[in-house]
């Protein structure tokens, strides 16, 4: 990776998502990815059968 | 007719001057092509000389003044080619080598001020990946 590229990746990590993760993210996640340092984000997480692992 | 100091590098090694239409050439014949001029065709002997032939005939003064600063120019980049040293002299050019870092110290700052305006940030994120793909290609 190029210093040029990785500078990109820094300053917008929703394009290093696309371009290296190959993954489309929505809205919200651009939104997550592209917030100020120090922002007050919470992030409430949930999947099924969460309190199940490790099996 | 043209007045004032016109510059011109021609291609037979002659002097590049030129004072109110009279061209001044040197004494000695013509030494290889324009990028091998030696020391003495930009030497500022010659433009000693060319100054005083100017005073006589009494050209104008601001040819004077202009020919004097065009030889601090040559004198300038005689020392940066090595001409005033005796040939076979080593020369060192100082290169500055850290660029990465300053794109290290760019991207922070750029990270720092545009960090509360998040389209904005992602428009430089893609111009930056342009350059590369760019580069790359």
């Amino acid at each position: 990776m190029t210093k040029l590229r990785e500078a990109a990746y820094r300053i917008d990590p929703a394009l290093w998502v696309r371009e290296v993760l190959a993954v489309e993210p929505e809205k919200w996640q651009e939104d997550f990815l592209r917030a100020p340092r120090g922002a007050s984000i919470l992030a409430l997480t949930a999947r099924r059968n969460q309190g199940k692992w490790p099996a | 007719m043209r007045r004032g100091l016109t510059r011109f590098w021609s291609h037979d090694g002659r002097l590049p001057f030129k004072i109110s239409g009279l061209q001044f050439l040197p004494n000695t014949p013509p030494r290889g092509t324009g990028r091998n001029l030696t020391k003495q065709d930009l030497g500022s002997r010659r433009i000693d000389q060319i100054v005083s032939q100017a005073e006589e005939q009494g050209s104008l003064a601001v040819a004077i003044s202009g020919l004097n600063s065009i030889r601090h120019t040559l004198d300038s980049l005689m020392r940066l080619a090595g001409y005033d040293r005796p040939i076979g002299s080593q020369v060192n050019v100082a290169v500055q080598t850290n660029v990465n870092i300053d794109l290290s110290r760019i991207t922070e700052r750029l990270i720092q001020h545009f960090d509360n305006e998040p389209e904005l940030k992602a428009r430089i994120a893609q111009a930056l990946l342009e350059i590369d793909d760019d580069q790359a290609a």
